[in-house]
């Protein structure tokens, strides 16, 4: 592949992937827990 | 067109991503060729084989109930994607595995071999690490036994292995699988079909337009 030529990058959010430097594999897409709700009480 | 991807046999979203880029090239009107390369993942892995819940809980700093969760998201993605994802299986060093990807890239059947090996791990296969399963795979993709016997019996290709992991950290991959399109167009992760057959189309005006 012609590897000496500059990469452009897609612009999307990966729906999931593996750090290639900690090994540790992401799932963005999966649903992030919900805080609860501030009351205004704080 | 080219394309090129760098993954682990170990890895969900390699696997999951290879099936979806081989769906959108499927779909593409273009005369596409994938190539595999490879990328080991966590090069201090054991090479003893353990459950995969036992090696992710304190990798992850997770209980092993939250990586059984995790996991059994991914069960779900990866159905909906029409692949088999069993929780409860092996993981080990994948250098091995990898080694004789490299040997199948040599003759010309590292895609269909990595994905091969992928199907042993994450089907579930307790003996998927094994040289045995490893050469049984390759034999079934045209690979000569004695051959494969001898690259796992020696460091042969080990080179390179770590030769494919440096290209695709000099190339900027920032996620795994890392796929590069026309060898212009980087993509980190794995992403959707439709993304996978937009990113084809912005790569092949890129080289063809």
């Amino acid at each position: 592949m012609g590897e000496d030529l500059p990469l452009e990058f897609v612009d999307v959010e990966p729906a999931g992937y593996c750090d290639p430097e900690t090994g540790l594999c992401l799932t963005p897409e999966e649903p992030e827990e919900i805080p609860p709700e501030d009351d205004g009480t704080a | 067109m080219e394309i090129d991807v760098w993954a682990d046999v170990v890895c969900p979203w390699c696997y999951l991503g290879e099936e979806r880029l081989s769906k959108a090239v499927e779909q593409s009107p273009h005369d596409i060729t994938l190539n595999i390369h490879t990328f080991q993942l966590d090069p201090s892995a054991s090479t003893e084989v353990m459950p995969l819940l036992d090696y992710l809980g304190p990798h992850l700093g997770l209980p092993p109930a939250r990586a059984r969760e995790m996991e059994e998201g991914m069960v779900r993605l990866a159905a909906a994607d029409g692949l088999p994802y069993v929780v409860d299986r092996p993981v080990a060093s994948t250098f091995d595995m990898l080694r004789a990807v490299q040997f199948g890239i040599e003759q010309g059947v590292g895609w269909a071999y990595l994905r091969a090996l992928q199907a042993e791990v994450f089907g579930g296969n307790p003996k998927a690490f094994e040289h045995d399963t490893i050469v049984e795979a390759g034999e079934k993709l045209g690979l000569d036994a004695g051959e494969l016997r001898a690259v796992l019996a020696s460091d042969r290709y080990a080179e390179a292995v770590r030769t494919d992991h440096d290209t695709a950290i000099r190339l900027g991959a920032r996620g795994v699988p890392f796929t590069v399109l026309g060898g212009r167009l980087g993509v980190p992760g794995a992403v959707s079909v439709d993304q996978y057959a937009a990113a084809i189309e912005q790569a092949w005006e890129k080289t063809h337009g």
